[in-house]
């Protein structure tokens, strides 16, 4: 099954969903791979900002030699530049929480499964407890509890979405626990661990996967939305959400550059991030597979 | 639209003066409703409750004081006409004539007495703020009935000062009136120029006009103040005509008022925001030289703090960070009000200067720093820590900005997790932020309550003990204003901006002065002449 599902994604001709997200979002990840070589301004570098050009319409040449192509922010920093330097926070934030919330939360689901009795009860009631609980609930409590930091935002995000994850993966592995090759590796005295990630584990995944990019997406709008409250990101390293914040209070004076350009950014990068996550989903579903 | 309100309100003043004509309303007096949006938030209608703009703001329509203060912060006489030392430990004040209260019974050195005591001797917490101003009282008599000599236990001469802050209420002859006793819908019985009407806790407060009261009659017919704490809310309510006043309006939001079509005012409060330093321990937690090591405490040099304050551009934080409404800052309270300086300036910054004192106090790299400060518990707050991180970069001080809600940054500034952090001191007197932020702690005398950084000056305190024995007047205001300059050429602290109080109105209100203390009233509050 695991060779199944990775056949499935590549044998899948790329053209079947539409190729505007996929083009999209390769060029969201390319972009803020570059933001350094790019970028006319490091808008996290004190030295490099001109405070008395802060709230520059679009197209203003600065004291720097270039132009604000976008305008810049109540600060002076150059909303373009301050994308690109966003973009790879609000990406380097929800890549790394899902990668690791899904490997978490498969883990403790397949794990559930796998063992039973009171470590399927005490994994699975804290996960329903977590899921009972709205998420921007269970992050503005992570966040508050932690602090505040890049790496904690991370964290919140990685208790935010594990619970997820395990709950399907404990499903599938109940249902693959009682095969044959199972009951072949125990047999063999295989170490726990071993049957667990080598065998469980990888044959428990295809639904999952299928879930990553959606949590992904989720991901990042929720460090968005954290970091527009105030409460993500450092104030003085914007990402996407909080450069969002940042032009708020301008919008009823005119500056609306300020909050407008961020913000059709996120809007595209999660739209393709959906949109991208649901052709894989389409590409994967067995129901859907012969269509 | 303004010709048929025009058309309305004259007519109805037409309809008042037939009905009452015989009435002792003047020329100006014509009747007109005034609603004012604000964020105070009226919890209780006890004048002695808590020292709070909250309460002391819309009960002033009501109840009033001995002493008032003008827009310098000066005394002008209230319920006295005037006042005068005896000794070294007497005030003698002269009551005035021909008050009423609002039942009718005439105010006198009783009513004085009997709200002075309630204060001192009554009121238990949570009522508070109040005694600080009459724990120096010893004893109150009355010679007259227009006359009231009060003693303190050492020398007070700042009583009138004091004063400005208690409002006198009816005595009763029968024991203090409690706290519940006022808020339960008894009527609050003032000397003020409007009468109570209503009140809903929160709520709505509403008023009518004193006709008999001893200034004249008040301007307004009725009054009536709705409670809007959100100030999105308040600017709302004054653009659709909800409201004719509303207070503490954003300054983002003047630009849309003015194309409305409302009128704005503002004036510098009675305040400042600044950075304090932590000077009292060796070795501060956050900061670190430029390689991540630790270093002594930076801020116990002078150069240091002087380098810092020269590479803080404090003109963009007024200009660019609170768009004007703010005034660049030099000392504690704005140039102008009574005890300030009117030498110190704001200059615009020097790096290169700076530079070199940094470099001759031993940094000639400059060092890390965390600056923390509150989020958006004062206009400009989190937004000035990024800009101060800008300034500083370019003498090699590398700030990294930390902001948290006010109640976490408090609990960790009084922790001492900072080693420089922002934040604010405003007071009915200069001398209250001067005692409280730069005089060295001591719990006896009661200053240094702001004082969180520990900073000392001997000779700073000395000048301040010295003023403060002097009366209010120009002599007091001189000394004061030569401490000041004295202590901020040691740069304690590093002053930011005074920002600004800005009040948008209607129409219907010709002009509203805006008084640096924060109160919002109808008397502030003339009627246009149409």
């Amino acid at each position: 099954m695991k060779a199944e599902t990775i056949l499935a994604l590549w044998k899948r001709p790329m053209g079947h969903g539409p190729s505007l997200p996929k083009f999209l979002l390769g060029a969201y990840m390319l972009l803020a791979i570059v933001a350094p070589l790019i970028a006319l301004q490091n808008p996290y570098d004190p030295l490099q900002i001109y405070g008395w050009e802060a709230s520059s319409p679009p197209g203003t040449v600065g004291t720097g030699g270039f132009m604000y192509l976008l305008g810049t922010d109540g600060l002076g920093r150059d909303i373009a530049s301050t994308i690109l330097y966003g973009l790879r926070i609000s990406l380097v934030v929800s890549i790394t929480s899902t990668a690791i919330g899904a490997l978490v939360g498969l883990t403790a689901g397949v794990s559930a499964a796998y063992f039973g009795k009171w470590v399927d009860v005490v994994i699975m009631r804290v996960v329903d407890l977590q899921l009972s609980l709205p998420t921007i609930l269970v992050a503005l409590i992570a966040i508050v509890t932690l602090g505040p930091g890049i790496d904690r935002i991370i964290l919140a995000l990685i208790i935010v979405q594990w619970a997820t994850y395990a709950r399907i993966a404990r499903g599938v592995a109940l249902s693959e626990i009682n095969k044959p090759y199972l009951d072949a590796a125990r047999l063999l005295r295989l170490p726990i661990s071993r049957i667990i990630f080598r065998h469980l584990l990888p044959n428990s995944i295809a639904p999952a996967i299928t879930l990553i990019p959606i949590e992904l997406g989720h991901a990042v709008a929720l460090e968005a939305t954290l970091s527009f409250l105030g409460l993500g990101v450092p104030i003085d390293k914007p990402s996407l959400g909080s450069a969002v914040a940042n032009g708020f209070q301008y919008l009823l004076t005119g500056q609306y550059w300020i909050s407008l350009f961020p913000g059709l950014a996120l809007f595209g990068l999660i739209a393709s991030i959906n949109f991208v996550g649901e052709d894989i989903r389409r590409r994967l579903d067995p129901r859907s597979r012969s269509i | 639209m303004p010709s048929l309100h025009q058309f309305r309100s004259t007519l109805l003043a037409a309809a008042l003066a037939t009905v009452i004509s015989a009435g002792p309303l003047g020329a100006a007096a014509f009747a007109e409703e005034l609603r004012i949006g604000t964020s105070y938030k009226l919890m209780t209608l006890d004048p002695h409750y808590a020292d709070l703009n909250e309460n002391t703001s819309l009960l002033s329509h009501i109840y009033e004081r001995l002493v008032n203060q003008d827009e310098r912060l000066n005394p002008q006489p209230g319920l006295a006409i005037s006042w005068k030392r005896l000794s070294e430990t007497q005030w003698e004040f002269k009551l005035r004539e021909g008050v009423h209260f609002h039942d009718g019974s005439p105010f006198t050195a009783q009513d004085v007495i009997y709200s002075i005591e309630r204060i001192r001797d009554f009121l238990k917490p949570p009522s508070g703020g109040f005694q600080s101003y009459t724990q120096a009282i010893k004893s109150i008599t009355a010679p007259d009935p227009l006359t009231v000599v009060i003693e303190t236990n050492g020398e007070a001469p700042t009583l009138p000062l004091s004063l400005t802050s208690i409002f006198i209420m009816p005595h009763k002859t029968d024991g203090f009136a409690t706290t519940e006793e006022l808020n339960s819908g008894a009527q609050p019985i003032g000397t003020g120029p409007y009468k109570f009407q209503s009140w809903q806790s929160g709520e709505v407060l509403k008023l009518v006009r004193n006709d008999a009261y001893w200034g004249g009659a008040p301007a307004w017919s009725d009054v009536t103040f709705r409670i809007i704490e959100s100030p999105a809310a308040r600017v709302a309510a004054l653009t659709t005509g909800d409201v004719d006043v509303a207070d503490y309006i954003p300054a983002r939001d003047v630009e849309g008022l003015e194309q409305r079509g409302l009128s704005v005012e503002s004036i510098s409060a009675a305040r400042s925001n600044f950075l304090q330093f932590d000077i009292g321990r060796d070795e501060p937690p956050g900061v670190t030289g430029k390689s991540g090591n630790p270093i002594q405490n930076p801020f116990r040099d002078k150069r240091v703090r002087q380098a810092l304050t020269m590479a803080t551009d404090r003109a963009f934080l007024a200009e660019k960070i609170l768009l004007g409404y703010g005034t660049a800052a030099a000392q504690l309270f704005p140039a102008g009000l009574s005890g300030t300086s009117a030498t110190l300036k704001v200059e615009p910054p020097d790096y290169n200067g700076a530079k070199s004192l940094l470099a001759e106090a031993g940094f000639p790299d400059g060092f890390n720093v965390v600056l923390a400060g509150p989020a958006g518990r004062y206009p400009g707050d989190s937004e000035s820590l990024q800009a101060i991180a800008q300034n500083w970069a370019r003498i090699g001080v590398s700030v990294q900005p930390v902001v948290a809600p006010f109640s976490v940054f408090a609990t960790q500034r009084s922790n001492g997790d900072y080693p420089v952090w922002y934040g604010g001191c405003s007071g009915e007197a200069v001398t209250l932020c001067l005692d409280a932020v730069l005089a060295s702690p001591n719990a006896e005398l009661g200053t240094g309550s702001l004082n969180y950084g520990k900073y000392q000056n001997q000779a700073f305190d000395e000048m301040l003990a010295k003023a403060r024995t002097l009366e209010e007047g120009p002599e007091r205001n001189e000394a004061l204003a030569r401490a000041t300059e004295f202590v901020m050429a040691d740069y304690p602290i590093l002053p930011l901006y005074h920002f600004h109080l800005i009040v948008g109105h209607g129409h219907k209100v010709g002009s509203y002065a805006v008084h640096p203390r924060g109160w919002t009233t109808a008397m502030q509050a003339v009627p246009s002449e149409e």
